[in-house]
């Protein structure tokens, strides 16, 4: 089953689709990824660049084949032999590669070669041989393609997991529709179960997986991950699939932490799905900068969904500069723009659920940087507000925790859910003790004075996983789920105190050296929002 | 496989489970009324007080076993069904009631804040006295939110002669005013001291 799914999304994939996954195919067999292009444009003169097993530099062209080959037409209308001809002739340029190094070239299709196009290339190899070229072109087509991907899908299965169990989740994210948020649970089960989190039993006795099986499923969960959530990607739901790469992450960052893997073991998986996510937010900018009106779907249907949208996008577009300036990318119109867009619709973020505070605070934490003015402190103290006023213990409005999307939250606040949630929020926040030290940190007192009486009356809950590692992870079996009250005389100092610490002691290992990225998790996991993330996160995107 | 209807039997499903939840409340006053809190993640909860103190609250496990033999499924009435998901709501209702009153039993004891009456009538003064042991809040308009007694039926008609009393013995009457007044001054300190100082 799981083979045939795999055929089926490979003779439907464009060669932007399965660009990412046959480039962790490629981690697979041995490669080290060195640049994967955004629009499979030929940006660098090749659509990804890698250096094999022994060493020598390969550049990759791929074509996703029309009716399943690639004909001798398509090959004219689409001037693949000049491609070809750049591909071969035309040197690496990219600062990790030696240009004077010769490169191998690779012509990747997910179909077939029409005979007259395998002729063609042969003639083209002749002529480079003749004229002392090291190296032609090779062909990867559609039997070495599936065989590449199935490879990896034997790998699949190390955690003894029924492959019925496996194919059942599998196939509902393949099934899905992709204009819909990603199903965040449905992936995470998924990607969690092909993952070795558990000892290896073999005649009675326990062992821990080897690190070579750790490195292949974790090549194989990029590939299922990216294969499952295609529908997604085939409708430019860029969201979608940021979200889908910053739950694959998150899972390989939990199974280096929870066997103390080398990076050589799981880096490269990373970075390349980190490429992945950045070439995605730039997607989605292309999009928000082209787009006329920011609605989507059904028009009629949509005003009350159009902050929640618009919220998002801004907290994306703000990632998106935050992690420019991280990357000390050089300043161009693209930072205009995303200033822009974000200045413009700062004043129209509208607080849903507690699930949407990340966002508040990618977006405050980017207008820090491009504006001088306090405000983006007291957006802080707005949310603050907000909390203390929709989850005061006797309200009636409802501000839900952050273990609910916006889309299990929506019909509630329009009043058209078919019946009640089970759960109450009122007289409780996730996120409001974090809120409160990051307001305090800015030392703003007299502000702060008024908010406190209220503040008083909203127990705080946090979550502790078991192992710090269990932070990456969507839900925990283990761990103490805490509630705190705060004290209702409260000296200032000692808040302030409290409110300057930033050890970051929640904050897993692996991921603090990349507190942008961490920030993105957070949107897509806010439920593993603390105060003591949140005080870290601050000290460190201020230092950006 | 035999033909089976996992799609209308999950709707019956959810209509029986919305039945027990409903029945299960019922059962459990006071508690049913209590705001219900969901554990998304792990496996114990911890409260810390304002005043600092630190409560560890281990999960308890409260479970009905529903056992239908095969040779029932023929004959079953829907009206049976009901029964039975009734019955279960009951018994959940019973056990969690239970794991109640202990931990509140355990948390008074703790701190004395329990009158034992010896197997004696309960009197006026013995609920004053336990009146004077809770601290309770008082709502807009000044007057106190009085908490609730859940009593036996032995117990429940002391409890009407002593609201009798209360509204016709003077003394007594006037032991429940002072209680009250001083109730409501702990009360106004309390929300007088939520604030920032220093």
């Amino acid at each position: 089953m799981l083979e045939r799914v795999i055929e089926n999304w490979l003779d439907r994939a464009s060669e932007k689709s399965f660009q990412i996954p046959f480039s962790h195919m490629l981690i697979n067999e041995g490669y080290k990824i060195i640049h994967v292009s955004r629009h499979c444009g030929m940006e660098l003169g090749k659509d990804i660049i890698a250096i094999d097993a022994d060493g020598t530099p390969c550049a990759f062209q791929l074509k996703g084949a029309k009716n399943g080959k690639i004909s001798l037409s398509q090959w004219r209308e689409d001037s693949i032999s000049a491609q070809l001809q750049d591909l071969v002739m035309t040197a690496i340029d990219h600062p990790s590669v030696d240009a004077t190094k010769p490169h191998r070239s690779f012509f990747v299709t997910n179909g077939n070669l029409e005979e007259e196009v395998s002729r063609a290339i042969s003639d083209m190899n002749r002529t480079w041989e003749r004229q002392g070229q090291p190296y032609g072109i090779e062909t990867i087509v559609r039997g070495e393609f599936l065989e590449m991907a199935l490879n990896l899908g034997t790998n699949l299965l190390p955690s003894g997991l029924p492959d019925t169990t496996l194919e059942q989740r599998f196939l509902q994210l393949f099934q899905e529709m992709g204009n819909d948020v990603l199903p965040k649970e449905k992936l995470t089960a998924l990607i969690e179960s092909v993952l070795p989190f558990g000892y290896v039993k073999t005649n009675d006795r326990s062992r821990k997986p080897s690190k070579a099986a750790c490195s292949r499923a974790i090549s194989g969960a990029a590939v299922l991950c990216s294969i499952s959530t295609s529908s997604f990607d085939e409708k430019n739901n860029h969201v979608a699939v940021i979200e889908a790469w910053v739950i694959f992450l998150s899972y390989t960052l939990a199974l280096a932490e929870r066997w103390d893997l080398d990076p050589k073991y799981w880096k490269n998986e990373f970075e390349m799905a980190k490429q992945a996510i950045y070439n995605k937010l730039e997607d989605l900018y292309d999009e928000v900068k082209e787009a006329p009106y920011l609605t989507e779907g059904n028009a009629l249907a949509d005003p009350p969904f159009y902050r929640v949208r618009l919220t998002w996008l801004v907290a994306y577009m703000s990632i998106l500069g935050l992690w420019r300036r991280f990357e000390n990318k050089r300043a161009d119109e693209t930072d205009v723009f995303i200033k822009e867009f974000c200045l413009e619709n700062r004043r129209k973020l509208y607080m849903w659920g507690e699930a949407a505070a990340p966002q508040f605070l990618a977006a405050m934490w980017y207008q820090k940087k491009v504006i001088s003015t306090p405000e983006p402190d007291f957006l802080l103290k707005a949310l603050i507000e907000v909390i203390c006023h929709v989850n005061k213990p006797k309200g009636e409005e409802l501000l839900a925790n952050p273990y609910y999307d916006a889309n299990s939250v929506m019909p509630h606040l329009l009043g058209i859910a078919e019946k009640p949630l089970d759960e109450r929020f009122r007289g409780n926040s996730y996120v409001l003790e974090g809120l409160v030290h990051l307001f305090v940190r800015r030392n703003f007192k007299q502000h702060t004075w008024p908010l406190w009486p209220d503040v008083t009356r909203i127990s705080v809950t946090t979550f502790k996983p078991k192992k710090l590692w269990h932070l990456y992870k969507w839900n925990n079996r283990e761990g103490v789920l805490e509630i705190a009250y705060p004290k209702h005389t409260q000296d200032w100092s000692e808040l302030r105190t409290m409110a300057q610490e930033s050890g970051g002691a929640y904050v897993p290992k692996l991921i603090k050296t990349e507190p942008v990225l961490f920030l993105l998790f957070l949107c897509v996991y806010p439920h593993r929002m603390n105060a003591s993330i949140m005080r870290w996160l601050d000290s460190e995107l201020m230092r950006i | 496989m035999l033909p089976d209807f996992p799609q209308a039997k999950n709707e019956l499903m959810q209509v029986l489970t919305e039945r027990m939840k409903l029945i299960q409340s019922g059962f459990m006053q006071p508690f049913g009324e209590l705001p219900k809190f969901v554990m998304h993640e792990g496996d114990s909860f911890r409260i810390i007080r304002a005043d600092g103190s630190i409560d560890e609250v281990p999960m308890k496990e409260a479970k009905v076993k529903i056992t239908i033999e095969h040779s029932e499924v023929e004959t079953m009435t829907p009206a049976e069904i009901i029964q039975r998901v009734d019955s279960m709501a009951e018994e959940m209702a019973r056990q969690q009631s239970q794991i109640f009153f202990k931990k509140i039993n355990e948390t008074t004891a703790a701190v004395g804040n329990t009158i034992d009456v010896g197997g004696g009538e309960l009197t006026v003064d013995d609920y004053l006295d336990m009146l004077s042991k809770v601290q309770f809040n008082f709502d807009e308009n000044g007057e106190p939110k009085l908490p609730v007694a859940v009593t036996g039926e032995k117990l429940h008609e002391a409890m009407v002669k002593i609201q009798e009393q209360l509204r016709t013995d003077a003394a007594a009457k006037a032991r429940f005013d002072e209680i009250i007044r001083q109730e409501k001054e702990e009360w106004r300190v309390r929300e007088s001291n939520r604030k920032l100082v220093g």
